[in-house]
């Protein structure tokens, strides 16, 4: 990329539910973290932030264009203020985009969930096509059951691979402060839970009701060098659709994955993902997502997610480790996943991760899924 | 990458109350369709889709997921945005902002509204504002505008027979269009003496529900030069939205148009916008907000644009040629309407606007979106950079 | 405004898809002005740089961002700013049914210098001038809710 985008300072709240809370508090607590870490206020002179990007669906707040009560929060009085109604990873991707086409100089990139409010199934039942496959009340999370049931049957990934990707995030979890779903579960644990849509069983689902929002602000070159000491660079960013009708691809693959990623690492000059990259932060909504990901973002051949799991290199300590912040199986709201996602790398290249920090990282990828069955996905590559 | 971005192709569905015949994706697929043959080009040669309509009103939540499919855009870049009423506007900006950024070649923006589906989608009143507390009141647009229009009337000293004299050309215009909705042969008596919905709006003043849809086609520079001849350069745009900062009790004529198009005038160094812009198409839910809005982008003066309408110098071939198309009061699939003012600023700058056209040689045109409790996305067209 | 809809007859043409979604709001901070409605109280927050006091009440001033956490009680009584009639029929937010609307809707400056919308009771709008003093009616008591028509109308003060 020609121009560079420098994120300059993240925040997050606590993922929790907080049913007592305005959506309100949320966004402004995560967004006025942000504006405290950089001194930036909402000016109209090219002085202060100059631009917005929210996401979040309409229906999930409220109906009727709900966000429009919330827009003065994150500074929509007389500015730029936009909502992508898609996961929050590509709003950090428009956000940039604002930037690179000069545009904007400063833009707060806001994502807000909140699930208590909501029966979110429901919702994302009306999110299908409304002829064949609302009909049949199919909904993200049966979706997923389809892919999941073609993905292990035709690479044969067993069960223990499966339930090791959520005693791995719920390790991780436990050294993220922000985290909710924290604790040393086993493998048997998780095979012994209740079948929530066969095959994907309760504890391998991500848990929900969660509430929580996220900020980041990102800045052209020469302001970002001036904001802070520690930028951190978007090096490559993409997003691809897939089919949404379930049986016109084969579930076992994620091509719309396998598109974003590759066009993405040309972007950031990456070849080798699995060795160039330091940490990676993947949405994975559902454990055998993280698996089948792993293929898509190229860190081993096809049908081999389960073998990488197995072999440790994705673990903290590991050659590449994934989701060192527990991921979104360690409870993380809609809209807000992908946009933690690239948060979480941030941190770990600032070096301000905590007890969950990959010590010397460098290179990061962050990735954010929406729709069913993974049909949309967005990768942001970032840099030290 | 800061590369100026022209718009190489423009479509619209010829506008109707309701289009039973087809299902969405089908109507967003006419537009497309349209846009790709007016830019000659094929859907292999889009690289990235933005979408957008304003969905509690249809009862979908993210239509992208299954309209982009069928569109022919799987293995595309791309995504979805929304912002209530300005939702067209936010998805132009988008597309020019991708464009622009130099990460696509050939940018497609989508905006669709179908309307015939969803049963009382404003069932809650006030169309988008606090969740709890102007729900309750059973406010809509309509009530917006009545009590912007009664503030407007009160200062200004301005009838009701002017509030007529703006549908009237509005219906005027929009006889000339052939994608309008309303062509209703309309004379002051009538409107004067039509259902009253809230004093002092009457039904013809408001806006049409409409089923329809728009598209337009965005490239850099090099691009959009070997694409076509008659490249529409987009010299500027500024989202100015107000987030629910102001309720209509608290300020009814709340409005971000003048600061937005103050904004971009200094940036694109207008002083003179009556003689620098020829032609305007601004959205308005309510013909009766056309005069306070003359005002707000400087073709008029403050609280006496009625004058203008009284000594007729408002028209397709008169001193100001304010919404040439018969504008938002004659047709309004409301995900898509600012993508049409688009369109249609677009054809007058190309001189394709067929019978509608302004004459003259069109330098800039100025078109934008509303949304909510007055806020607004103006665009700035040109014709040659 | 809500226009009439044919209903689907071939169902391999159109079909209907009924759904209730229902939402749990938390209010928040703004659960301060409900349990103040209840009571018999308007209160509204007010921007600590120009004193400006809203309603409803919003978590940080729009123009000046910073937070409001002042609440301050707006009086009983306003002066009218503008008062308009609905013609045609819209839901009943607490009922759910499409009704015709009896009392106009009005724009009422309170005595603290906050705007809200309320009921008006008098019918005949040509009599309702601007700066006209109107005086909050309340539900009784036990029939409040912390909604907006726990104040059933505003109605003109005899001078």
């Amino acid at each position: 990329m020609a121009r560079r985008v420098g994120i300059v300072a993240v925040a997050q709240t606590k993922f929790e539910q907080k049913p007592n809370v305005h959506i309100g508090e949320l966004l402004y607590q995560a967004s006025r973290d942000v504006m405290r870490q950089t001194g930036l206020e909402f000016k109209d002179d090219g002085t202060g932030i100059d631009s917005t990007v929210a996401s979040g669906y309409d229906l999930m707040s409220g109906p009727g264009g709900a966000y429009m009560f919330l827009g003065y929060i994150v500074g929509a009085w007389q500015r730029e203020d936009e909502r992508v109604i898609e996961d929050g990873s590509m709003a950090v991707y428009y956000g940039a985009a604002q930037i690179l086409s000069g545009h904007c100089d400063v833009v707060l990139v806001v994502g807000y969930g909140k699930e208590t409010q909501i029966n979110k199934n429901l919702i994302e039942t009306i999110s299908m096509d409304q002829i064949y496959q609302r009909r049949i009340g199919l909904d993200y999370v049966s979706s997923a059951a389809l892919q999941a049931m073609r993905y292990t049957t035709k690479y044969g990934i067993t069960p223990e691979q499966l339930a090791k990707v959520v005693v791995k995030s719920r390790k991780n979890a436990k050294n993220n402060p922000f985290a909710y779903c924290c604790d040393d579960i086993a493998v048997k644990d998780v095979l012994r839970s209740a079948m929530l849509c066969d095959p994907i069983r309760v504890q391998e689902a991500k848990p929900t009701p969660i509430d929580g929002s996220c900020a980041l602000i990102l800045a052209n070159e020469e302001k970002a060098k001036k904001l802070t000491n520690k930028p951190v660079w978007i090096t490559g960013m993409y997003s691809c659709y897939d089919h949404h009708e379930l049986g016109y691809r084969d579930l076992a693959d994620c091509n719309a994955l396998v598109t974003a990623a590759r066009k993405a690492y040309k972007m950031a000059g990456i070849t080798k993902p699995l060795k160039e990259f330091d940490v990676a932060e993947i949405s994975e909504h559902y454990s055998y997502q993280e698996l089948l990901w792993y293929e898509g973002l190229g860190f081993c051949g096809k049908g081999e997610g389960g073998k990488l799991i197995d072999s440790g290199k994705t673990e903290m300590g590991g050659e590449l480790p994934v989701n060192p912040s527990g991921g979104v199986l360690s409870g993380v709201p809609h809209c807000v996943a992908g946009m933690r996602s690239v948060v979480e790398c941030a941190l770990q290249l600032r070096g301000e991760a905590g007890k969950r920090q990959v010590q010397g990282a460098k290179k990061a990828v962050a990735h954010g899924v929406d729709g069913p069955a993974g049909q949309l996905h967005c990768v942001i590559t970032l840099e030290k | 990458m800061s590369e100026r971005i022209a718009i190489v192709g423009v479509g619209q569905t010829v506008h109707k109350s309701k289009r039973t015949d087809v299902n969405t994706a089908e109507l967003c697929a006419e537009a497309v369709e349209a846009a790709l043959a007016d830019a000659q080009l094929t859907i292999k040669d889009i690289d990235c889709v933005i979408l957008g309509s304003f969905e509690p009103a249809d009862g979908y939540s993210g239509p992208d997921k299954w309209i982009v499919p069928e569109l022919g855009c799987v293995g595309k870049a791309g995504f979805e945005m929304q912002n209530v009423g300005t939702t067209g506007g936010v998805v132009a900006a988008t597309g020019f902002n991708m464009a622009k950024a130099g990460l696509f070649d050939t940018v497609l923006c989508v905006a669709w509204q179908k309307m015939d589906e969803a049963a009382g989608a404003f069932g809650r009143g006030g169309g988008g504002a606090n969740e709890y507390w102007t729900g309750q009141f059973p406010m809509s647009p309509i009530t917006n505008f009545a009590r912007r229009t009664y503030a407007y009337m009160t200062r200004s000293g301005c009838t009701e027979e002017h509030l007529a004299l703006v549908r009237v050309k509005q219906d005027k215009c929009a006889q000339r269009n052939k994608y309008a909705q309303l062509k209703l042969g309309l004379t002051v008596e009538k409107v004067m003496n039509d259902t009253l919905l809230a004093w002092p709006i009457r039904r013809l003043h408001m806006c049409p529900t409409t089923a329809g849809a728009a598209a337009i086609i965005v490239c850099p520079e090099n691009r959009a030069k070997k694409v076509t001849k008659k490249p529409v350069w987009v010299e500027d745009w500024f989202t100015c939205h107000q987030g629910g900062a102001l309720t209509m009790a608290e300020d009814p004529q709340a409005s971000t148009l003048a600061y937005a198009c103050q904004t971009i005038y200094k940036r694109c160094g207008i002083t003179n916008p009556k003689k620098e812009i020829q032609a305007w198409e601004v959205y308005e839910p309510a013909s009766t907000a056309e005069l306070r809005w003359m005002e707000e982008v400087g073709v008029a003066e403050d609280y006496k644009a009625w004058k203008l309408f009284e000594q007729d110098k408002v028209g397709i071939e008169k001193e100001i040629p304010f919404n040439p198309s018969g504008g938002v009061t004659a047709t309004n699939p409301i995900g898509a309407t600012p993508v049409v003012r688009i369109v249609e600023a677009a054809l007058q700058i190309r001189g394709d606007a067929e019978e509608h056209q302004i004459p003259g040689n069109i330098q800039r045109a100025l078109a934008t979106a509303y949304g909510g409790q007055g806020e607004n996305v103006v665009f700035l067209l040109r014709k040659s950079l | 405004m809500v226009l009439k809809q044919d209903e689907p007859k071939d169902p391999a043409v159109a079909f209907r898809y009924p759904r209730v979604i229902t939402y749990k709001h938390s209010l928040g901070y703004q659960s301060k002005f409900a349990h103040a409605l209840k009571m018999g109280r308007i209160i509204a927050t007010k921007c600590p740089v120009d004193g400006r006091c809203t309603i409803p009440p919003r978590i940080v001033c729009p123009m000046h961002h910073v937070r409001q956490t002042e609440w301050v009680d707006q009086g009983q009584r306003g002066k009218l700013i503008s008062a308009f009639k609905i013609n045609f029929p819209m839901f009943d937010s607490r009922t759910g049914e499409l009704k015709f609307w009896q009392y106009p809707i009005v724009a009422i400056e309170l005595e603290g210098g906050a705007r809200m919308d309320g009921w008006c009771s008098e019918t005949d709008t040509s009599k309702l001038k601007e700066g006209m003093l109107l005086e909050a009616v309340w539900r009784p008591p036990e029939e409040r809710q912390g909604r907006a028509d726990d104040i059933l109308y505003w109605k003109p003060v005899e001078q």
